[in-house]
This record gives C-alpha cells, sequence and structure tokens, in this order.
C-alpha cells in the first residue's frame, strides 16, 4: 500500500505536492492535482466519508466560485450589473480557479491526515527529537485517559445527584486533576524504574527506510523538479489568456499530473498484482 | 548465591513516629521466588522499595543492603534499570506511551540499543508473552489483565536478574490473577529470574513460592519455606488469610508436612474423621421484593451485540445478593441499568426504592480536598453517621490519602448521606487487604440488619460465601443459576471457593474454613 512507504518519504511527497498545489494558479495543474487526490481517496477511503468530503468539497467550490464575481469587478466582459457594480466573465473564471485551488489543498490534507496517523506522527519527530516523539506519544494516552475518567467521575456524582450541573462539571473537573497528578507519580517511578533519563536515549520504531523508499523519493524529486521548471501562470485580468503551449509547459503539465497519481497507480498496481495473485492460487 | 543481602535493615520515613523497618536481616538467593506478606502497612512495600535506588523512599536508613556481593547504593543507573524491574499493583499508571509496542520498547529505548536490537527483543517477548495480538492496539484500550501482563513483559525485555512486583494482582479479577502469577512462574522457571512479590490473596501464589516471609509492624516474624511457615504462622492473625488447606492443616495437626494445594489438602483432609460442619444452613429471608429486574436486554450500541438478554432478578428487602460472573457478562452492566444511567430498550426496572451507586473506583465519589467538605456536599447530618463507621478522624484527610478499606467505607458513608433503601456495589472488595475485607463484610452485614438492601458485584467468591445471602451467576447475558450461597457454592464445581472445591464429596456443604474449624 502506499502508505506503507517510510513516513520521511511520503512527507517529502506530500511537501512537493501541496508546494506546487499552493503556488501554482493554473487550471489545468489543479485539475491533474484533483484527479490525482481524489482517485487515492476513492481507492482507500470508506465510501461514506468520501460523499461526506465531496459534497463538502463542492459546496466551497460553488462558493467561492460565486462570490468572487462579488467582490471583484475587474475584467472585460461584462455579464450583468448588481447595484451598478459589474460582474464579469473573467472574474466568475478567477474565482472557479480560487475553488479549484482551495479544494485542491482540501482533498490533499484529507490523504494526508489518513495516511499520517499517530505512529507516523510521532516517528517524524522521533527522527528530530526522541524526546518530542514520547511527549506525544505520552499525550496521545493521556487525553482520552482523561476524558474517560472525567465521564466516571461525572456520572458517579450526577447519580449520587448533590449539585447542581455546573458545580458538578467543576467539581468532578478538580477530581480528575487531582487523580491524574496522583497517577503521573506512579508513572514517573515507572518510566525511573525503566531507565528513563539515561543519557543516549534511542528511538524504536516500526518503520524501515528501503530502497524502494529511495527510489520513489527520486522519482517524486524529478517530477517535482519538472514541474517547477515548466510552471506557467494563466493571467485572468483584464482579460483571460492562456499561456501558449510551449514544450516546456507540457512537461511541466505532464510531470505535476504523473506527480499527483503516484500515489493512485501505486495502490492500482497492488491491487492488480493482488488480483493475479489470488488468480494463481 | 545470594541476590540480595539484608543486613540490619531500618528504615524511617520523615515526620514518621515509628520506624516503618526495624531490623530486617534476610538473605535473598538468587533464582528464588520470594513471597513477602504482612497486613497493610507492615512495612511490604517499603521493603520492596528500599531494594531498588531509584524508588528508595526519603527517610532514615541504617543497615546494610547488598546487591550481588556489593553495596546496593553503588549500583549503576543503567545496571539497576536493566537488572531490577519493579511492578506495582496499578496497572494503568505503570504504563507510559501509547501504543503496546512503544511500551514494550520503553526501557530498551532509554538503554540506548539499537533500533535492530530493540526490534528483535520485542519481537521475542511478545510472541512468549502472546502479546501478539495486541501488538499495534492502544493501551488505552487493554483491559486491566492485559494491562498488568504487558507491564511484566514491559520489564522482562530487559533481560532482569530480579522483578519486584507489590501487589501485582490486586486490581485483577481471579482469572486474570491466576494467569498472571503462573506466567510469573513460568518466567521464574525459563529464566531463573529471581522474583520477589508481595501479596494480600494467598490461596492462588502461595503454592509457587519457594520461601515466605511474614512482615509485621516493620520487623521481620517469620521466613522459611511455604511449607515451614505454615506452622510457624500458627495462631497468629495474619493465619486467617493463609491457603485453605494450610488453615485446616493447622487446626487439627501438624505433625505431617503442610498441605498447600487443592490437590494435597484432598488428600489430607480425607483422613480426618469430620462428617458435620459447624455452620448450620442459612435461611432464606421471606421479606417482600423490594427491587425487580424483568426482562432486561440492553446493547451499547445499535448495532451492537446484547450485553442484557431477557434478564431479570429479584431481590428481597434486607439481603446481599451478590451477582458473579466472568468478564463481560453483563454484570456492572445489569448495575447500570438498574441504576437508571444506562436504558434497558425492551424490559423494566421495577422498584419503589430510592437506590445508591458505588462505582468500581471509589475514589469517583470525592470531588472536595477534605473528608468532611464532600460530605457536607450532600446534607449537613454527616457527624452521626461518620462516628458510626469510626471515620470521624478523617474528617480533615483527603480522601484519596485513606488506604483502601476506609476509602471503600467513606465512600459508602457518603452515598449512605443521601438515604438510599437499595445499595449497589461494584467489586467493593477490589485492592482490599483481607483484614480490611472481613471489616468492610461485617459492616455490610451491619447495615442489612438495619434494614438497607445490598445489590454487588464482585469476583471474589470467598467473600460472597462468607457474606452474602444469595448469589447469581451471570453468564451470556442473563443469570443462568441463583440460589442462596451456602447451595450456590457447593453445587458449583468451577465457580466456587477454595475450600469447596477442596472437600467436595468428602465434607458436604463445607464452603469456608470457619465451617469446619469453628469461628474460635
Amino acid at each position: 500500500m502506499f502508505k506503507n512507504f517510510n513516513p520521511i518519504a511520503l512527507f517529502i511527497y506530500f511537501v512537493y505536492v501541496l508546494f506546487i498545489s499552493v503556488f501554482s494558479f493554473n487550471p489545468i495543474i489543479l485539475t491533474a492535482g484533483i484527479l490525482g487526490a481524489v482517485f487515492y481517496c476513492l481507492f482507500t477511503l470508506e465510501k461514506k466519508s468520501v460523499f461526506k468530503l465531496f459534497g463538502f468539497c463542492a459546496f466551497m467550490f460553488l462558493i467561492i466560485t460565486l462570490t468572487n464575481p462579488l467582490f471583484s469587478h475587474n475584467g472585460r466582459t461584462v455579464l450583468f450589473f448588481i447595484n451598478d457594480n459589474r460582474v464579469t466573465f473573467e472574474a466568475l473564471v478567477y474565482g472557479a480557479v480560487l475553488g479549484l485551488a482551495v479544494i485542491e489543498v482540501l482533498i490533499w490534507f484529507k490523504c494526508f491526515s489518513t495516511i499520517f496517523d499517530s505512529e507516523r506522527i510521532i516517528f517524524l519527530f522521533g527522527k528530530i527529537s526522541p524526546k518530542t516523539a514520547l511527549v506525544l506519544s505520552m499525550t496521545l494516552r493521556f487525553i482520552p485517559n482523561f476524558v474517560s475518567n472525567f465521564k466516571s467521575i461525572n456520572t458517579t456524582q450526577r447519580l449520587i445527584g448533590s449539585d447542581s450541573r455546573i458545580k458538578r462539571y467543576l467539581n468532578s473537573f478538580s477530581a480528575v486533576i487531582t487523580q491524574s497528578l496522583e497517577n503521573s507519580v506512579i508513572t514517573s517511578d515507572s518510566m525511573k524504574s525503566r531507565g528513563y533519563g539515561l543519557k543516549g536515549r534511542t528511538f524504536y520504531s516500526r518503520f524501515r527506510f528501503s530502497t524502494r523508499d529511495i527510489v520513489f523519493i527520486i522519482i517524486s524529486t524529478v517530477l517535482f523538479a519538472l514541474s517547477i521548471i515548466g510552471r506557467t501562470d494563466f493571467v485572468f485580468y483584464p482579460s483571460i489568456d492562456a499561456p501558449s503551449l510551449s514544450g516546456f509547459s507540457i512537461i511541466g503539465c505532464f510531470s505535476f499530473s504523473a506527480l499527483s497519481l503516484i500515489p493512485f497507480i501505486y495502490e492500482l498496481k497492488e491491487g492488480i498484482r493482488w488480483k493475479y495473485s489470488i488468480s494463481k492460487i | 548465591m545470594e541476590i540480595f543481602n539484608i543486613e540490619n535493615l531500618s528504615f524511617k520515613y520523615n515526620k514518621a513516629e515509628k520506624n516503618a523497618l526495624s531490623d530486617i536481616n534476610m538473605k535473598i538467593r538468587s533464582g528464588e521466588f520470594l513471597l513477602v506478606i504482612g497486613q497493610s502497612g507492615c512495612g511490604k512495600t517499603t521493603l520492596l522499595k528500599m531494594l531498588k535506588n531509584e524508588l528508595t523512599p526519603l527517610g532514615e536508613k541504617s543497615g546494610e543492603l547488598f546487591y550481588k556481593g556489593n553495596k546496593l547504593e553503588n549500583l549503576s543507573q543503567r545496571e539497576s534499570a536493566s537488572e531490577i524491574g519493579f511492578i506495582t499493583q496499578d496497572p494503568d499508571a505503570q504504563l507510559v506511551t501509547d501504543k503496546v509496542y512503544s511500551e514494550l520498547a520503553f526501557g530498551l529505548e532509554n538503554l540506548g540499543l539499537k533500533k535492530e536490537i530493540i526490534r528483535s527483543r520485542v519481537a521475542e517477548f511478545s510472541s512468549y508473552f502472546g502479546l501478539g495480538e495486541l501488538f499495534e492496539r492502544e493501551t488505552n484500550t487493554l483491559s486491566g489483565g492485559e494491562k498488568q501482563m504487558l507491564n511484566l513483559a514491559c520489564v522482562m525485555v530487559m533481560n532482569p536478574e530480579v522483578i519486584l512486583l507489590d501487589e501485582p494482582t490486586s486490581m485483577l479479577n481471579p482469572i486474570f490473577s491466576a494467569k498472571f502469577l503462573n506466567t510469573l512462574k513460568r518466567i521464574n522457571d525459563d529464566f531463573g529470574t529471581t522474583v520477589i512479590i508481595t501479596e494480600h490473596h494467598l490461596s492462588e501464589v502461595f503454592r509457587l513460592a519457594d520461601r515466605v516471609a511474614y512482615l509485621e509492624k516493620g520487623f521481620l516474624k517469620a521466613y522459611n519455606s511455604s511449607k515451614e511457615i505454615c506452622r510457624e504462622l500458627r495462631g497468629m492473625e495474619i493465619e486467617k488469610t493463609l491457603p485453605a488447606p494450610a488453615r485446616i492443616f493447622n487446626a487439627f495437626s501438624i505433625d505431617k508436612p503442610c498441605p498447600i494445594t487443592i490437590k494435597e489438602g484432598r488428600e489430607y483432609i480425607s483422613k480426618l474423621e469430620i462428617k458435620s460442619i459447624y455452620n448450620s444452613d442459612t435461611e432464606i429471608k421471606l421479606s417482600k421484593t423490594v427491587l425487580k429486574a424483568d426482562k432486561i436486554w440492553f446493547r451499547y450500541e445499535k448495532k451492537g451485540k446484547d450485553i442484557l438478554k431477557n434478564c431479570s432478578l429479584a431481590v428481597k428487602k434486607g439481603e446481599i445478593y451478590a451477582l458473579l460472573g466472568e468478564n463481560g457478562s453483563g454484570k456492572s452492566t445489569l448495575l447500570n441499568v438498574i441504576n437508571g444511567s444506562k436504558k434497558a430498550y425492551r424490559g423494566k426496572i421495577k422498584t419503589d426504592s430510592r437506590i445508591g451507586y458505588l462505582p468500581q473506583n471509589p475514589k469517583n465519589v470525592f470531588v472536595k480536598d477534605t473528608l468532611e467538605e464532600d460530605l457536607k456536599l450532600i446534607n449537613n447530618s454527616y457527624k452521626e453517621i461518620i462516628s458510626e463507621f469510626s471515620l470521624s478522624k478523617y474528617l480533615n484527610t483527603h480522601p484519596y490519602d485513606l488506604s483502601g478499606g476506609e476509602l471503600q467505607r467513606a465512600s459508602i458513608c457518603k452515598v449512605l448521606l443521601t438515604e438510599p433503601d437499595i445499595l449497589l456495589l461494584d467489586e467493593p472488595t477490589k485492592g482490599l487487604d483481607n483484614f480490611a475485607k472481613i471489616k468492610l463484610g461485617h459492616f455490610l452485614r451491619n447495615l442489612c440488619e438495619n434494614g438497607l438492601t445490598i445489590v454487588l458485584v464482585s469476583h471474589d467468591l470467598e467473600f460472597c460465601a462468607e457474606f452474602s445471602d444469595r448469589c447469581g451467576l451471570l453468564f451470556d447475558g442473563e443469570i443462568t443459576s441463583e440460589s442462596n450461597s451456602r447451595e450456590f457454592f457447593s453445587n458449583n464445581l468451577f465457580y466456587t471457593t477454595p475450600m469447596s472445591k477442596m472437600c467436595k464429596g468428602i465434607i458436604d456443604g463445607a464452603v469456608n474454613v470457619e465451617d469446619i474449624i469453628g469461628n474460635g
């Protein structure tokens, strides 16, 4: 699976894609980026969350497309007037492209958050500082514990039924803090007795860095560089001016499309291989 | 060879008046399974903590401690971390990280081992402990028993010479605690790791121990092999906590080797000529039903499985009704349906009485800084009841500073201030030592004689056998058998007290040790 690449490789990949998505204002690039992310989502997410995401994106897209002409009155082609203000075709198109840029970033972030679970994020931090990684890991354990303790204290207090709701919440909150502090003494004893604080703490993770990851990084980097070199922007005001398709810009568009389709293509390849290997069994 | 050599060790906590440990002399052999027993506050935990530098409490210490022939205080932190493991009774608070695998790696990371070594060590020990299926789980989602097993694995990955355990099973149910102790014995046998363990409930652990040390008020009163020590403890108060076979043995004759296991006990008891038992059958009280659960169905999620299925229950006024059953059988859920915090989707709870409820963790009952403030939250008429409970001297104490038994009584006291007719208790004996348990049992009996009705959920079969009127076994969401306690325990084969297992077919109807030796 795509997400089984080493988190560092994945992180680099996401930086590349998001960098280009944010800094290029080219509908072809944006559409390619959206398609790559959407295909990947369709492959990996549950149907329900895909619909939710797409619904939200469509809504955002419409809002941005329709509001831009209301605020920006540049452009030559006037469609109609609202309160003596011009509503232009160019502003409408500009809004649509802006909308595309926003939803592209949204969908890529969705992909990012489904891939980067706590383990991967802790791994990334662990590479920088093992201590931060530990603190993060302890926090991820502490928060759900705290919430569930609070709930059970609060339920108990409700059943005893001595206080108004707000007072009860406050009392339960102070009780859960006291309990957490008490427990933290035991936790720190347990950490000390297992040698926390010794010099030269290492960091263990289940991820390996293999040639597969190196190949992935090289390919992504080449495609990223080509997309930057062939980068072209559209001009919208005063009139829409698509840049002429030179060799460079074709390579740029092509490279970015390829870059953004990597996750999907990878999943597709694995899917086919899986089916093929099953048919052999 | 001795792993620990304790010479004239005395210890006094700062601000304490008396010594917590007085003049202890012990030679602990390498590879030994040593059990340390004694009442709460006898100095067991202090002794254990003295054996690990990082945990040694503040106070005045005299005497010497040697670890493998050298002074313990000279042991480097690194050696101490890897060679001396420590496990306490709270399974949850000892865990540090969010995932099972990262918890297993924690100690090895601290030692600065390479990733590859950690990887193989973690793999080895998670298969030894059968943690493979839990490997990717979040530590929050494990059960208490699984957490404690993980704690043991976390200590074992560091390949220690000795493991110190402070009441490791007191928060676990009997099935998990037997599993835990057997794993511990297996480690002791497989790796020759020295085990030093303190426990209150001795029926399981006693037979595993090579030697037993008995502490009383900080003094080492007895230190001998497990068979010999039973004889030495004869007539002392601690005798009541010994395993059933040893107690019977002490009561009758002490010239043969002392039986420890049920098997040895059966052999011993069949040679005794006892046919009758002291306690006659308790009568079932013919009072009216005050609480009725009528064909309750309950599930947590819409599409989840049913936890309670057609579950019916009738509780009579003034009785103690004990609900037994394994984990996940729905005991606590049934209590929650009765107290109204969970709603049954079919079936009804019928009662005119006020219901008071005590959760598993009695700390959750208290939210203020002193006991008095907390009781005042309910009403101001607490003075009388608190002196009845002999807790008056603790009014200005922080509730969390009370001992297990006191905390349990204080929490009952707070709930009683709301004047309930029925009291629901969720595992009231969890974490209590035997003396506190017996005290709590008599206390509950007293309350019932004054008209209170008690429904309790428990894993503690001996406690239920001694103090409850009726017992019901919950299995697969319904009560599958129910009768008065004596009948219940003498009919069950597995789900019964060690005494009943031992006497089955030899002395009929004996459920508690007192049935044979009397209360004297």
